[in-house]
């Protein structure tokens, strides 16, 4: 667990809408993955989805960028509904980040190289810019000097860095993480989500699914538990950890809380 | 208790410094004890070993060691061997086939005034290649890249230099083209655009271009070309006369020093049977080796005398026919239009049973008299068009700025293997890559399209493949279309190696682990992008072996289109032993052959191991 005894500064979520779920489904095959999923994300609002494995919830959130398709309801983000339009998915992806649970950084560029690929080839941003804006980033998660080595000589931990300083290049409105620390040795996760608390405390919309119960206390305005592909139950997250109402979400906590 | 206590803990007082290993365990003697004698197996196998190599080199070198390389034929070859007393059983390498015929095999038949073209492609081929094999070079080196298969092209086979910008030409309607589509429609409709705007620049728009410039140069130049080649048809009647009269004179100076070498082998060969004293034995040798030396240096003069011989008959045929047809142009075009109206005449008079026919075997159905009718048609539409045509070469002749053209089918050696091979893997590695991509694509008809192309072409052997080639295509060709037999080649080439790129590239798009295209897809980056920039550099680094690997074989493999009457470096063994000189040689031609394609073939490997190498180095 990291360190949650320092509050955090809380920046007031705004009233607009970031993302709108309404009435989605979605099935792997026969299986249904996601049943009934209906969720609506404020602008500036942290949101942490935890659950058993299995429960779907990356799934949900891969459908946000439409890495998973969605097979019924409607899906908004930022006022672009989500469908077959190419042209509509481009635009969605270029405004929404995305951290992997195995980072998925470029092994081939260098981590300047990472950083600007997108800005330059979807963001048409001139290269000198784009790596000013990378060296930025770079700076902001404490490895600037790393700038020119490639991702295999980093640890996995500024792997992770990496990853997120890439996906804030192309200055994205929603930020989803899948896992983020999920594959880090245990003395890098504190640096990863030290990283994640920075941007909540800047006030960028992040869906996240994690099961670091410090980081959701410490940074989320709401905590969602998922389990069987359904939103079993949502709440600020004090009232979540301490007083739980279904019996499942009572049940998980005792789990990843009892040691 | 305390006894077990006592050992229990433990400190170091002094640290051990390192010491050097036992005098066993190091440098040569523990390799040679790793290697080689390890156990009483290995201590058998190493000893066979050498033994199989001695024997083998044993063999082999004797043969190299009495090489014979000045002889004018292996008669001569074997004449030299007698003398220098190396036993039939022995024999020697009678490489002197190689330094009479070495240029054949390089050149094939091109003329040989004219080596410096394909010499100076061959370099430049090198300069174009640096910037693309070796990211040192700078990059701006690339665009010579890019336009030297134009320049390579027009060096290799000649004629005006504006064909080649023309051909370049296409190049940039068709991305113009590109361009505007993609502004109007989407991907799709632009490529579409590209090739259909690039087609028609090259169906119809090149012949038209290109015939009116040389019209218009060849026009100017008329009057003048005809002085100039007066002149030339009277200069050349005396040079050849010259020349013919020369390599008579060296024809009889030849045979004398035939004859004084015959007298000085069978001199040696008296004084091997019955041996008087070594120094004469030496005497007659050198007197024989430099008898030899004399033939060689005359037949030397010989050969360039009678390239010379061949070179001045063609300039006189040719200027001759030229300077008939200047003569007849104005006759002939005056006559044109009026040949062209009767033609179109006699086809609007034509009876309705047969109006639409374009050939007599085609009106089965018709009479005698529609028959007769027909022919008539047929005949001044034949008559105009022949004359059309006639009159389109004599201006091309004239008015042609550029090299002396050369036809596919002088070229040949090396020069063929290389355009081919070269041209195969520069085309096969796109269109492999793109075979690749269909492959694994999820449109369904991209994909059955492109499994079914790559099982097909892999599922037939190449020689069949280059059979079609030669005796097919045409038939599936509109009538009149004729392209050369060398491209048809190059295309039947390409797509064979690239069936087998697509399967090598496709293992390499497989390992890339699905957490890239992933990543790619969730920053925005469009599937042509993320092939471009992330997936395929991946994929294209796990499958240079193979890649590497496929190219050496296409390169081998381009010896056979000896079987479809090309003239390859193995095609050109079977002419060289078909000559009464060489009749009988066949090991030092296939050594020489051998050699040249190791050379090729052992580079590309090591490329292959160094671009390895490097990218390892750059990304663990």
């Amino acid at each position: 667990m990291t360190d949650t005894a320092t509050p955090r500064k809380s920046i007031e979520i705004s009233d607009e809408v970031a993302i709108q779920i309404t009435a989605m489904n979605k099935w792997f095959g026969t299986f249904h993955v996601l049943r009934d999923i209906n969720l609506t994300v404020y602008r500036g609002e942290r949101i942490v989805i935890c659950g058993p494995s299995g429960s779907g919830k990356s799934t949900l959130i891969r459908c946000i960028n439409r890495l998973e398709e969605h097979q019924a309801g409607t899906i908004m983000v930022e006022g672009t509904e989500l469908s077959s339009d190419l042209k509509n998915i481009d635009k969605i992806r270029s405004e929404v980040g995305m951290v992997f649970q195995h980072f998925n950084l470029f092994p081939h560029l260098t981590i300047l190289e990472n950083l600007t690929l997108a800005p330059i080839w979807v963001r048409k941003t001139p290269k000198k810019e784009a790596e000013e804006v990378a060296m930025h980033y770079l700076n902001k998660v404490k490895i600037p000097e790393q700038a020119l080595k490639y991702p295999g000589q980093l640890s996995g931990g500024q792997q992770q860095r990496v990853a997120i300083a890439r996906s804030l290049c192309m200055k994205p409105r929603i930020m989803l993480f899948d896992e983020p620390t999920s594959a880090l040795d245990p003395e890098m996760i504190k640096e990863v989500l030290d990283t994640m608390i920075e941007l909540a405390e800047e006030g960028m919309t992040m869906l996240c699914v994690t099961h670091e119960m410090g980081f959701a206390q410490a940074v989320a305005h709401r905590v969602i538990f998922m389990d069987q592909g359904q939103i079993v139950e949502q709440n600020e997250p004090k009232a979540f950890f301490n007083n739980p109402q279904s019996d499942r979400t009572k049940l998980f906590l005792s789990q990843i809380l009892g040691h | 208790m305390t006894k077990q206590t006592a050992s229990l803990t433990y400190v170091r007082d002094r640290m051990i410094p390192q010491a050097a290993p036992p005098v066993r365990e190091a440098g040569f003697i523990k390799w040679v004890r790793e290697n080689l004698f390890s156990s009483w197996l290995n201590f058998i196998l190493t000893v066979a070993s050498v033994y199989v190599v001695y024997r083998v080199i044993g063999g082999i070198y004797p043969w190299l060691s009495n090489a014979i390389w000045n002889a004018g034929s292996l008669t001569e070859c074997r004449e030299i061997l007698a003398a220098n007393g190396v036993s039939s059983e022995v024999g020697g390498a009678c490489f002197a086939v190689i330094r009479d015929r070495w240029v054949q095999f390089i050149f094939g038949f091109y003329p040989a005034d004219l080596y410096w073209r394909p010499i100076l492609a061959f370099v430049l081929f090198f300069v174009a290649l640096a910037p693309v094999l070796f990211a040192s070079v700078p990059r701006r080196m690339r665009a010579f890249s890019a336009v030297y298969p134009f320049l390579a092209v027009w060096l290799i086979w000649g004629g005006a230099f504006w064909s080649p910008l023309l051909v370049l030409a296409g190049f940039v309607v068709g991305y113009l083209a590109f361009v505007q589509g993609s502004k109007i429609g989407g991907p799709s409709l632009a490529v579409i655009a590209a090739v259909l705007a690039a087609g028609i620049w090259w169906m119809f728009l090149t012949p038209a271009i290109s015939g009116a410039l040389n019209k218009a140069v060849g026009g100017a130049r008329l009057e003048q070309s005809m002085v100039t080649l007066t002149g030339r048809t009277a200069a050349l009647g005396p040079e050849l006369t010259d020349i013919e009269t020369q390599l008579t004179d060296l024809g009889t100076q030849i045979a004398g020093v035939v004859a004084e070498k015959n007298l000085l082998v069978a001199a040696v060969a008296a004084e091997l049977a019955t041996p008087t004293s070594d120094a004469t034995l030496a005497q007659a040798r050198a007197d024989l080796a430099a008898v030899f030396d004399r033939l060689n240096a005359m037949r030397a003069d010989n050969n360039r005398l009678a390239i010379r011989l061949f070179q001045t008959q063609n300039a006189i045929t040719e200027t001759r026919s030229l300077l008939s047809f200047i003569t007849a142009l104005p006759t002939l075009e005056e006559n044109l239009p009026e040949m062209q109206a009767k033609a179109k005449e006699l086809r609007a008079a034509l009876p309705e049973a047969v109006a639409a026919f374009a050939t007599i075997d085609a009106a089965t159905t018709a009479t005698n008299d529609e028959k007769t009718a027909l022919r008539a048609a047929i005949k001044a539409e034949t008559d105009a068009a022949a004359a059309a045509k006639t009159i389109e070469l004599t201006y091309a002749e004239l008015g042609r700025i550029g090299l002396k053209p050369v036809d596919s089918s002088e070229i040949g050696g090396f020069l063929l293997a290389i355009i081919i091979g070269v041209s195969g893997i520069t085309l096969s590695l796109p269109l492999g890559i793109l075979l690749a991509l269909g492959r694994q694509s999820h449109l369904f008809i991209i994909n059955k399209v492109c499994v079914g192309f790559i099982e097909i072409i892999r599922g037939v052997p190449l020689i069949v493949w280059l059979f079609t080639a030669q005796l097919l295509l045409n038939y599936f060709l509109p009538k009149g279309t004729n392209f050369d037999l060398m491209l048809r080649v190059i295309i039947m080439v390409t797509l064979f190696s690239s069936a087998y790129i697509a399967e090598v590239v496709r293992g390499g798009l497989a390992a890339v682990p699905k957490g890239q295209h992933e990543a790619a897809d969730a920053m925005g980056l469009t599937y042509w992008q993320a092939m471009q920039l992330i997936v395929l550099p991946q994929a294209l680094k796990i499958s240079i072996p193979g890649i590497v690997n496929t190219f050496i074989s296409l390169f081998k493999d381009t010896t056979l289109v000896t079987f479809i009457g090309m003239y390859d470096p193995v095609g050109l063994v079977g002419t060289t032993r078909a000559s009464t000189e060489w009749n009988g040689v066949y090991w030092e031609l296939y050594i020489f052959i051998g050699l040249l394609f190791f050379i090729f073939c052992f580079s590309m490997g090591r490329y292959s191991l160094f671009l390895e190498r490097k990218l390892r180095r750059e990304n663990r």
